[in-house]
């Protein structure tokens, strides 16, 4: 060996050939931050709220609200969350059930979507909300009415997103399955399925939102019952703290089911969710 | 007719029975006049590239040998029967590759066979997946996405897609179009040991003239508005009969160039017209 080579391999010896790990804190810091902003956000609103000692009838903090919301877990918190929840989870099913087959057939009918798409557009960018009164005075007071109000609200983002999807099945990839035999079928469960269900996904996403609005309206403008009607309850008996503490448990619901359709996309479309992380 | 085909590498001779007939196709979208009276054959095992303008219809002559657009008049056979949208003996390969995202690899390969073979299992089903994966270099990413693999590698799943179902014709549309120069030249590597292989008969679209002259037996010279073969240059004869094929190449190359300039320039006008 030749001293030049000899000192090739030193060198290569003395260099940091591992790649630089970094702390624990760095690598999870798009997981940390949004933790460590809602814990210093907190943790303002109590330090302003003891120290202020503001009137607790126009004003809360996070203790208050937990006790608050401890009070209300005592009392008919299970009950009205059973009731929202049913008037929630029908109403999404129903809307569901009428939106998939009518979304289907627009997507696959030029004609249909023709006569139907203005319509149904229309009514999706219409605030229905203020339908709400005239089916309370149809259903009544009890669930029907709350049913009914996120089935109009709910229904017309799913039926829009899956006709849109099936609108937008990629041309190249019905040829390419035809070309190599699939059958009339065949395309649908292979080609325009898959690429519907992302769009059925965010159109659920869409609908989610505007359902959980229906409920709480709902049940503030008409009810005996309800997450809605408690919150309605408690702010007009001045009770803050048990109000702030039934909207903790919506947020608290909403980010859930949220997190669970992000779950399901990620399950249902992984393609779709790694083409974008991918750009 | 060349008696000169004992240095060609496959066993093509100018006799073999064809393939594919076309007879006086016309072909219109809406009101315009796409194909004109267009008349070629494909011999079996014979590779037949086209080479045209822009927008001079090859695509649409592909997609109608492929059995999805019917053209308004003519006669368009393959085997002797005339082509239906799922006759099994063709297969396509696409420039935009036209694989299905939401599928494996494995399971791209395998869409053909699904449909045609379904006397087969799916145990049997997959492995013929398997063997044309592995003809392509690929048998390591049989359980990846397409999205996870480079463009190159992406058309290779689309053609073992297409020698999966084992096509008497293959079709392929620009098929190295969307790649870059390097993986573009490594798959007309696999593309020429697959034909041999597989002794395939072949259709080409393509805009690159080298690949033309170098993998074609015939090349058919597209003009365009509307569209009509203007020649047909047997490429086999003219290799096996050249003295120099390094010399008569450039001269062919020029001589394909000098009608493909034209053209271009004769759709530009066209298309300037139409803005006037
Ligand atoms: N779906 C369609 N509807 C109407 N006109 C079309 C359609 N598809 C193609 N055309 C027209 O038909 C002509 C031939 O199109 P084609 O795609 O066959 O051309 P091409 O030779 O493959 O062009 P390129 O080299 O750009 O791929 C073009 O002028 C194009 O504008
Ligand atoms: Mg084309």
């Amino acid at each position: 060996m030749t001293q030049q080579q000899q000192r090739i391999q030193q060198v290569g010896r003395t260099l940091p050939v591992q790649p630089q790990r970094s702390g624990w804190l760095v690598r999870h810091q798009q997981r940390l931050l949004p933790i460590a902003t809602v814990v210093a956000i907190l943790a303002i609103w109590e330090g302003l709220g003891r120290v202020a000692g503001w009137n607790p009838l126009f004003f809360s903090y996070p203790s208050q609200i937990w006790s608050g919301g401890l009070e209300l877990a005592q009392g008919p918190l299970w009950s009205d969350l059973r009731v929202s929840g049913t008037e929630f989870l029908l109403g999404m099913v129903i809307s569901v059930l009428i939106a998939v087959p009518v979304g289907l057939v627009m997507g696959t009918s030029k004609r249909l979507y023709w006569a139907f798409d203005p319509i149904v557009s229309a009514l999706y960018s219409t605030p229905v909300l203020v339908l709400a009164p005239m089916l309370v005075i149809w259903f009544g007071l009890g669930i029907a009415s709350k049913v009914a109000i996120v089935v109009i609200l709910s229904t017309f983002p799913v039926m829009i997103n899956l006709t849109e999807g099936v609108r937008n099945t990629d041309r190249v990839l019905l040829r390419a399955a035809r070309s190599f035999g699939a059958n009339r079928w065949n395309l649908n469960r292979d080609v325009v399925l898959p690429s519907v269900t992302p769009f059925f996904i965010t159109g659920l996403r869409l609908a989610v939102g505007r359902a959980m609005i229906g409920v709480i309206v709902g049940e503030y403008i008409a009810s005996t019952q309800g997450i809605g009607y408690q919150i309605n309850a408690d702010a007009e008996l001045f009770a803050t703290s048990r109000y702030l503490a039934g909207v903790m448990v919506i947020v608290i619901f909403s980010v859930a089911v949220m997190e669970l359709l992000k779950f399901l996309e990620k399950r249902m479309a992984p393609w779709r969710h790694r083409e974008l992380v991918r750009e | 007719m060349s008696t000169a085909g004992i240095t060609a590498s496959r066993a093509t001779a100018d006799g073999a029975p064809p393939l594919v007939e076309v007879e006086d196709v016309t072909f219109f979208y809406g009101e315009s006049l796409i194909l004109q009276n267009i008349s070629c054959s494909v011999r079996e095992g014979e590779f037949v590239s086209i080479i045209g303008a822009s927008g001079c219809g090859k695509s649409t002559l592909l997609q109608i040998l492929d059995g999805a657009l019917q053209p308004a008049a003519g006669r368009v056979e393959v085997g002797g029967k005339p082509v239906a949208a799922r006759n099994a003996e063709r297969a396509m390969v696409f420039q935009s590759f036209a694989l299905f995202p939401w599928r494996t690899v494995l399971d791209n390969v395998r869409l053909g066979v699904d449909y045609r073979r379904r006397d087969l299992s799916r145990k049997q089903r997959n492995e013929v997946a398997r063997d044309y994966l592995n003809r392509v270099g690929l048998s390591k990413a049989e359980k990846s996405y397409p999205y996870q693999l480079s463009g190159g590698m992406q058309q290779r799943v689309g053609l073992a897609r297409a020698f999966a179902v084992q096509p008497t014709l293959l079709l392929m549309d620009e098929p190295f179009g969307a790649l870059d120069a390097q993986n573009a030249e490594l798959l007309r590597e696999d593309v020429r040991a697959l034909v041999a292989q597989e002794q395939r008969s072949v259709v080409l679209v393509t805009h690159n003239l080298d690949e033309a002259l170098q993998l074609s037996d015939r090349i058919l010279l597209l003009r365009a508005a509307p569209g009509r073969v203007e020649d047909d240059i047997n490429v086999r004869e003219l290799r096996d009969d050249a003295e120099n094929w390094r010399i008569d190449y450039s001269r062919h190359r020029d001589r394909l160039w000098d009608f493909l300039r034209q053209e271009v320039a004769a759709a530009q006008g066209r298309s300037l017209e139409d803005r006037s």
